[in-house]
């Protein structure tokens, strides 16, 4: 019986085992180890001792935690759309430029060639700073300088770094993902008289709805884990106003050494970009 | 014509947008000041920076250390992820669905979720301060498996039922049709690959001790002395660390108008 299943499929396994067990073995296991941490009371110097699910009756009433979701669901709401339909449409918009357009290419991959943490630090004082780039253009043009890192700017100021990082990149897939189109289907419609709107509409969009949910997951998983920027840039605050679940995970887990506690917010991220993906997943399903 | 015209002007908005940190990132990276308060325009050029990040500090073996790394970790993951996406596309293997989440979820979740258990596990391995220990959790990235998953999908079904009418094997459909149709995907994942492990910040962390061994982001940002942030160093260490994602880019792109070739007539 194993051995049928083996034979039937040892290419199929062949191909994807190295893939699995990798990821099984560094990621995974950690991964299971780490959740079950969520269920003791551990800080490291003691030995774990299982508390049941009282660290997530804790959590649930604890308002700093709350806060952290909704900065995390701000983020979200506000990079994912921004970048999927930015990131698409400057692909669109590259596909049809027909001279200089690997220029271009190579001009919007530059923001990712900076490592996130770098390119924080660099937005924070060169750019948003009191007496950066911008406020330095305004003051000069007359107008007052803008607070980028106040209660109310903090989410949108960190949101542009992160709009402003990836969304070269995230068209790059997407041209990747044009590329893929079958050259006959869009010959097809073009003798049938569409024009590049119902090209877009019809044949475009159903054919670029994989890459499109790639794109959304990728946006959701680095907007949802958000933090060296966080860190580099506002270290959470002014009063936690730009603090996001996994930076209050690190809080508890690498500054209070908390780390059943910590596990057991880290267990809530996951569920919360898990129904994302699944969310996502239904809306681009493939028929 | 008009509507080329048109499409370059948004283009060159979107650049300007684009450029102006990574210009300002350069310009400096040529002041001689600590602060990030100097006037737009350098009144005078210094090459000071980069000489201090040469001479004096261990800068270009990091650049070394990560590039090699980085190198690797691309390699690996261009070998393995097209074959396990291939597998996970298609569909045929039992339980594809549910390896298909299990990959999403190692996706989703933060290296800082899993660092304690990764560490116990590295240690008890002998991998702590090897590079071997920095590589294989980066070997295979769920995220390269994914897009190429993703990407093959798109590739109709049909093309494959009729080479096995003509007598191919599974892995020459793999390796001659399905890998050259994929090189503009493949080429995504080298990026992202070489990117990951170029900016990962927290493996390199807790997983090398030694100077010697030590990579660009943790490097990097130790260049600030005593919570003094000199900005000019920060920026020329930044910029001199971009080029070798740049010529790889660069590289890499020659490669994807191969692949493009093959699909003319694209409007």
């Amino acid at each position: 019986m194993i051995m049928r299943f083996f034979k039937e499929y040892k290419y199929e396994l062949l191909m994807i085992s190295p893939a699995v067990l990798i990821i099984f073995i560094f990621k995974l296991i950690p991964v299971i180890v780490s959740f079950s941490m969520s269920l003791t009371k551990w800080r490291i110097i003691d030995t774990p001792e299982f508390i049941g699910l009282d660290n997530f009756v804790q959590l649930f009433t604890d308002p700093n935690f709350w806060n952290a979701v909704w900065n995390t669901l701000f983020y979200g709401i506000l990079i994912i759309p921004s970048v999927l339909l930015g990131s698409l449409a400057v692909a669109l918009i590259l596909n049809a430029i027909s001279k200089g357009s690997s220029f271009y290419k190579a001009a919007y991959y530059l923001p990712m060639t900076l490592p996130l943490s770098i390119a924080a630090v660099i937005w924070r004082g060169g750019f948003f700073g009191t007496f950066g780039f911008v406020n330095n253009i305004l003051t000069k043009l007359g107008f007052n300088s803008i607070q980028f890192f106040s209660v109310e700017l903090a989410k949108p100021s960190i949101s542009l770094v992160y709009f402003w990082w990836t969304l070269g990149f995230c068209s790059l897939i997407y041209l990747a993902g044009l590329r893929g189109i079958p050259q006959t289907r869009l010959e097809a419609a073009s003798i049938d008289g569409a024009n590049t709107m119902q090209k877009i509409i019809y044949i475009i969009w159903p054919s670029l709805k994989p890459i499109t949910l790639f794109v959304a997951l990728y946006i959701t998983q680095t907007t949802f884990r958000i933090f060296s920027a966080v860190y580099a840039m506002t270290g959470g605050g002014p009063s936690r106003s730009s603090e996001p679940l996994l930076y209050y995970t690190y809080n508890w887990g690498w500054q209070n050494f908390r780390m059943g506690y910590s596990a057991a917010a880290s267990v809530i991220l996951f569920l919360m970009v898990i129904s994302v993906y699944l969310f996502q997943s239904y809306i681009l399903r493939e028929d | 014509m008009k509507k080329q015209v048109f499409l370059h002007v948004i283009a060159i908005g979107l650049l300007i947008f684009i450029m102006i940190p990574v210009l300002w990132t350069f310009r400096l990276s040529l002041s001689q000041t600590y602060s990030a308060n100097v006037p737009l325009i350098p009144s005078e050029v210094s090459f000071n920076n980069f000489k201090v990040l040469f001479n004096d500090t261990p800068f270009l073996t990091w650049l070394k250390n990560t590039l090699i790394f980085s190198v690797i970790v691309t390699f690996l993951n261009v070998l393995f992820a097209p074959s396990a996406g291939y597998v996970l596309a298609r569909g045929k293997l039992p339980g594809s669905k549910f390896i298909l989440l299990g990959i999403v979820s190692a996706w989703v979740i933060p290296w800082l979720t899993v660092l304690i258990p990764l560490y116990i596990a590295m240690s008890k391995l002998g991998l702590v301060n090897t590079f071997q220990g920095l590589i294989l959790p980066l070997a295979v990235s769920p995220m390269a498996i994914f897009l190429a998953r993703q990407y093959i999908s798109n590739i109709p079904i049909e093309i494959e039922e009729s080479a096995i009418v003509d007598g191919a094997s599974k892995l020459g459909i793999f390796f001659k049709i399905i890998l050259p149709m994929s090189k503009p995907a493949l080429m995504i994942v080298a990026l992202m690959s070489f990117i990951q492990a170029w900016g990962n910040f927290i493996l390199p962390l807790i997983m090398i001790t030694k100077t010697s061994m030590k990579m660009l982001t943790i490097g990097i940002p130790q260049l600030q002395q005593q919570g003094v942030t000199n900005w000019g160093i920060i920026s020329a260490s930044s910029i001199f660390g971009i080029l070798p994602v740049i010529i790889i880019f660069v590289a890499l792109n020659k490669y994807f108008m191969e692949g493009l070739a093959m699909r003319t007539g694209m409007k």
